[in-house]
């Protein structure tokens, strides 16, 4: 059985901001990775979650399910979820679903971080 | 003076007869409550209460003969402090109350050191506070009290941790029963308050002489609890074991000793430092008293330890040795070896640790679990020492009487002392097998480690199965993590191997099908092949022969998988080189390939084939037989003739001789070629598709639908949704065109890469196949679906983004239709068709759903889900619905159709295709 090759790592930046660097799928197999990666990322303090989809290769509808339930957990915690680098196609997707209204999206690292720190 | 002297004597023998009667006692009924009540809550939560409470009064009793004979007290606190400490339980005394232990009974010392003692002391607690005159009389009493009320408090977190690991151990629930242990916590507070209530109420009112006995008997009935740490401490060691008892006793000692040094030096050297420290006042005293308790408790651990490795230095070597292996080990070995080197690594470990090289270790073959009634034992490959060549595995009924001691927790048999007799023991006793260490973890053996007797007759002392025992709880959940593993490991191993077996078998005959049929003026040739799941040897080729003739070939090779495979490649290069030299007529050619087979093929193998000779111009077929099922040629008017020839299969006998036939195919005739895949399919009640059925239904075909389509339909009516397909099926139709323009194919520029089939498919529109294939309904295939839909819709110049699109929702599409279709079943598939017209891409995926809506229930709305109104999930039909121009769902019986269609060209965009 073929299983997905999801790697994410958690990274703090400027406190408050926890960056999630995706690399591979989301699907429904990146359930754990991606609870765990957001678990790792999202402290106390952290007011901003960040996904960077730079390195994601594939997304299906039980990703996006991942994606809702992930911003449900963050929004319990009054955090906001911004994203970059998502290509053409899954912007195509975040607008159909009306995700990139809860999930703001920006063209770069360094766009969403501003976003995050003039907030 | 001489009656204060035998009256303080005679207290003191009251005291350490009680003492011991007490300890007695409780090592009798603490033997009883393990041998009966091993994980029975009630009495464990009724023993914790007397552990604290009894331990709270003992302190108290000693305070008040302590102030009623100082210098009789102290030997009397140096037995305390043994008792305490020779069989230290770290379950029940905390460091941190063995601190106040300490600061309590050197305050005790101190105060005789001092050279203050106090009045003779009257009986209670609240008479001492009245007749021991100033401040300090009131801090000692008050300072005794907290510290016996903090020792009894703090033995309670430990009693409770056992009982946790106790229930663990023992029960299947492994929740501790929290409320029981609340109850024993507050009822044991409860009567603590009470009695000291009681006993200053008695003291107050001597003359109520009922309170005062109620309080003195409830006193004596708890006292008498005492001992029962000791008893759990004595438990510790199974049996009555001198050396370990010994050795304790040496280590205690010598610890205690080194402690009232280090006091004695500490005083003497104050006394020198500090002018007139014995006359000091009571205050400026106790300071003193408290930092040299402070030094001594933290000296403590490390002092007792420091001894005990001296100690085994020196007079334990053999256990100094063992000790120093076992924590090597520990430290090295990590969670996530492999079960091999763990178990190697076990080996090594032991065999250094205790100088015994008869070791072996079994591992279970499957998982037992505490219910499997069954234990089956295999040896770690090499081990064995001199045990080597006795037992490789070992069985245990679910009815041996050994079955219960391999479950209940991690623990050092004795074999010959077992009181049972089993088979398994017998076994393990005619091998050697002296000890059996079992590992378990949560009441699953994980491992069993036999180890044969020391080569000087040396036993295992209680310490040394101490040891072992430790090792064999921290290792038994490693085990069983790399037994499972391990076991993971090899099963993926093997599905890997074969899949890639099948991989190669499936890569090898599909490289060798035609990559595209004939395009004849007036013919029309189609082709299904539809592999079974195991690769059979089905093949079929078209050779394009001298003065525009065309040669088809249909074989079957028996045999499946990469034998078959192999077999087929070579026939079919055969016949190739053979068929294509001139004037060879088909049964010369199925002669000469019989004849270079058979020397080559085993016995067991052989290859049927039929080979026709199809001349497009006159529409005439030569053929010959080689024991394959003979095609049938269907007349407009509905007769259904065959071709028929006999013929041995090739690679049975050297030069046999092949019959040849000649038929006419005239225009709107057909001729079908078929494996034996079709018509030996069957269903569950074992009846065949049959040749029969075939021609029937040839004869009563409509001229509308192709007649591959129609047979496959009517294949999957006769066999059900839960047929799984046994061999391939290969169908191989040429048709004459009744009117040469019709043929639809004729004005197309070039095949398409893979394509095999014309049809019309039902859409109005022509259709034509661009592949097909199956996957199973495993969850992560619908990668390998999408993959392979853009591989090969990459090629129509549809645009990237669409082409994305058109992945998503297939992708979503192939999800559906394994999990909802299929239950995610991975014997159930789904198949997957990628057909095109001029304009249109579509792709079908079938599952085997039967009818059926597959909308989902709600809509999905971002706003619900975020509000927990709606699952998280549920985007897939969604997308589909929104990523492709059209879906279509269509369904019989057996199988639900999902159509994605979309347009080549973007139409909403302007700009036309180029």
């Amino acid at each position: 059985m073929p299983q997905a090759s999801t790697k994410i790592t958690a990274r703090q930046v400027n406190g408050g901001i926890g960056i999630l660097d995706i690399q591979g799928d989301i699907s429904g197999f990146a359930e754990n990775v991606l609870m765990d990666a957001y678990t790792q990322a999202a402290t106390p303090a952290t007011h901003t979650i960040i996904l960077n989809f730079t390195g994601l290769e594939y997304m299906n509808s039980s990703g996006i399910g991942l994606l809702v339930t992930l911003l449900i957990r963050a929004n319990r915690q009054k955090q906001r979820v911004l994203a970059y680098g998502l290509s053409e196609h899954y912007r195509h997707i975040f607008e159909l679903t009306r995700l990139d209204g809860a999930i703001s999206i920006y063209e770069s690292e360094a766009n969403a971080l501003a976003a995050a720190t003039a907030h | 003076m001489s009656a204060v002297g035998t009256s303080a004597l005679a207290s003191a023998a009251h005291w350490l007869l009680v003492c011991i009667l007490c300890t007695l006692a409780y090592w009798v009924i603490g033997r009883l409550f393990f041998r009966c009540g091993r994980g029975s809550r009630v009495l464990f939560v009724l023993a914790a209460f007397c552990v604290a409470v009894a331990g709270a009064m003992v302190y108290a009793e000693s305070h008040t003969f302590a102030l009623q004979h100082p210098l009789l007290a102290l030997p009397i606190q140096v037995v305390f402090l043994l008792i305490f400490y020779i069989f230290p339980d770290r379950r029940f005394t905390p460091t941190w109350a063995r601190w106040l232990a300490i600061l309590y009974v050197f305050s005790q010392l101190g105060t005789l050191s001092s050279g203050k003692q106090p009045q003779p002391p009257p009986q209670q607690i609240s008479a001492i506070l009245s007749s021991v005159p100033g401040l300090l009389g009131t801090l000692m009493v008050l300072g005794d009290m907290l510290a016996v009320t903090v020792i009894a408090v703090g033995i309670l977190p430990q009693v409770y941790g056992r009982y946790r690991n106790l229930v663990a151990h023992s029960e299947t629930s492994r929740e501790p029963n929290r409320s029981g242990m609340l109850i024993g916590v507050c009822v044991s507070g409860c009567l603590l308050l009470l009695i000291v209530s009681a006993l200053f109420t008695a003291s107050t009112e001597r003359s109520s002489s009922t309170v005062y006995l109620l309080a003195r008997t409830t006193f004596y009935l708890l006292a008498t609890l005492a001992p029962v740490a000791v008893a759990f401490a004595l438990l510790h060691v199974p049996r009555l074991d001198r050396p370990a008892l010994g050795r304790r006793t040496m280590v205690s000692s010598l610890f205690i000793l080194s402690l009232l040094l280090i006091f004695a030096v500490c005083v003497a050297v104050l006394g020198l430092v500090v002018p007139g420290f014995a006359g000091f006042s009571a205050l400026g005293y106790l300071p003193f008293v408290i930092l040299i308790a402070v030094l001594l408790g933290a000296l403590f651990r490390p002092l007792r330890a420091q001894i005990q490795d001296r100690v085994d230095q020196y007079v334990y070597p053999d256990r100094y040795r063992a000790r120093h292996y076992i924590e090597a080990f520990h430290s090295s070995v990590r969670d996530g070896s492999g079960l091999d080197e763990l178990g190697n690594q076990l080996i090594t470990t032991i065999q250094k640790a205790f100088a015994v090289d008869a070791l072996v270790l079994w591992l279970p073959t499957i998982p037992s679990h505490a219910q499997t009634p069954d234990i089956a034992l295999r040896r770690l490959p090499g081990s064995g020492g001199r045990l080597d060549a006795s037992i490789t595995s070992i069985e245990i009924g679910a009815g041996d009487p050994l079955r219960p001691w391999l479950s209940a927790a991690s623990r050092f048999l004795t074999v010959g002392r077992l009181p049972l007799d089993s088979a398994a023991t017998r076994t393990l006793a005619s091998a050697d097998v002296a000890h059996l260490l079992t590992f378990v973890s949560q009441g699953v053996l994980t491992g069993t480690l036999g180890m044969g007797t020391r080569a000087p007759a040396r036993p295992y002392t209680a310490d040394d199965a101490e040891l072992l025992m430790t090792l064999a709880d921290e290792l038994a959940p490693m085990l069983q993590t790399a037994a499972v593993a391990h076991r993971s490991e090899l099963e993926a191993r093997q599905r890997e191997r074969v899949e890639q077996e099948l991989q190669t078998a499936r890569r090898i005959q599909e490289s060798l099908l035609p990559k595209e049929v004939p395009a004849l003026d007036g013919w029309r040739i189609a082709t299904r092949y539809q592999p079974a799941r195991e690769v059979g040897g089905d093949f079929y080729d078209f050779l394009a022969l001298a003065d525009g003739k065309l040669g088809v070939v249909l074989g079957d090779v028996t045999d499946k998988g990469i034998p078959a495979a192999l077999v087929m490649a070579t026939t079919r290069s055969m016949l190739r080189a053979v068929a294509m030299q001139p004037q060879v007529t088909p049964g010369q050619a199925l002669a000469q390939v019989n004849d270079l087979l058979c020397p080559d093929l085993p016995s067991s193998m052989f290859v049927t084939c039929f080979y026709a000779i199809v001349d497009p111009a006159t529409g005439r077929v030569i053929f010959a037989n080689a024991g394959q099922d003979t095609p049938y040629l269907r007349r407009p008017d509905g007769s259904v003739g065959t071709l028929y020839a006999t013929g041995m299969p090739m690679g049975l006998l050297p030069e046999s001789r092949y019959e040849e036939g000649e038929a006419t195919v005239a225009p709107g005739d057909e001729l079908l070629f078929f494996s034996d895949g079709l018509v030996e399919a069957h269903k569950a009640a074992r009846e065949m598709f049959g040749l029969p059925r075939l021609q029937r239904l040839l004869g009563s075909q409509d001229d509308a639908t192709p007649p591959i389509t129609m047979l496959l339909h009517e294949l999957a009516e006769f066999t059900g949704p839960d047929w799984e397909q046994e061999d391939d099926i290969t169908l191989v139709s040429v048709q004459r065109m009744s009117q040469p323009d019709d043929t639809g194919r004729s004005e197309e520029p070039a095949v398409q890469p893979d394509a095999s089939e014309v049809s019309d498919g039902g859409y109005g529109t022509a259709w034509r196949t661009l592949d097909a294939w199956s996957v199973a309904s495993v969850p992560g295939n619908e990668q390998q679906v999408i993959a392979r839909v853009a591989q090969v819709v990459g090629s129509l110049g549809i645009a990237p983004a669409r082409l994305e699109q058109l992945k998503t929702a297939v992708g979503e599409a192939a999800m559906n239709a394994m999990e909802h279709g299929n239950h995610f079943d991975p014997e159930r598939l789904i198949s997957i068709e990628v057909v095109t017209s001029q304009a249109q891409i579509a792709v079908r995926i079938t599952d085997e759903g039967g009818p059926g809506a597959i909308t989902a229930p709600v809509a999905p709305d971002l706003d619900a889900k975020l509000a927990g109104l709606q699952s998280p999930r549920g985007w897939g039909l969604f997308l589909i619905e929104h990523l492709v121009d059209e879906v279509h769902v269509s369904d019989d019986a057996t199988h639900r159709t999902v159509e994605l269609v979309m347009a080549i060209d973007d139409p909403t965009s302007s700009v036309p295709r180029s």
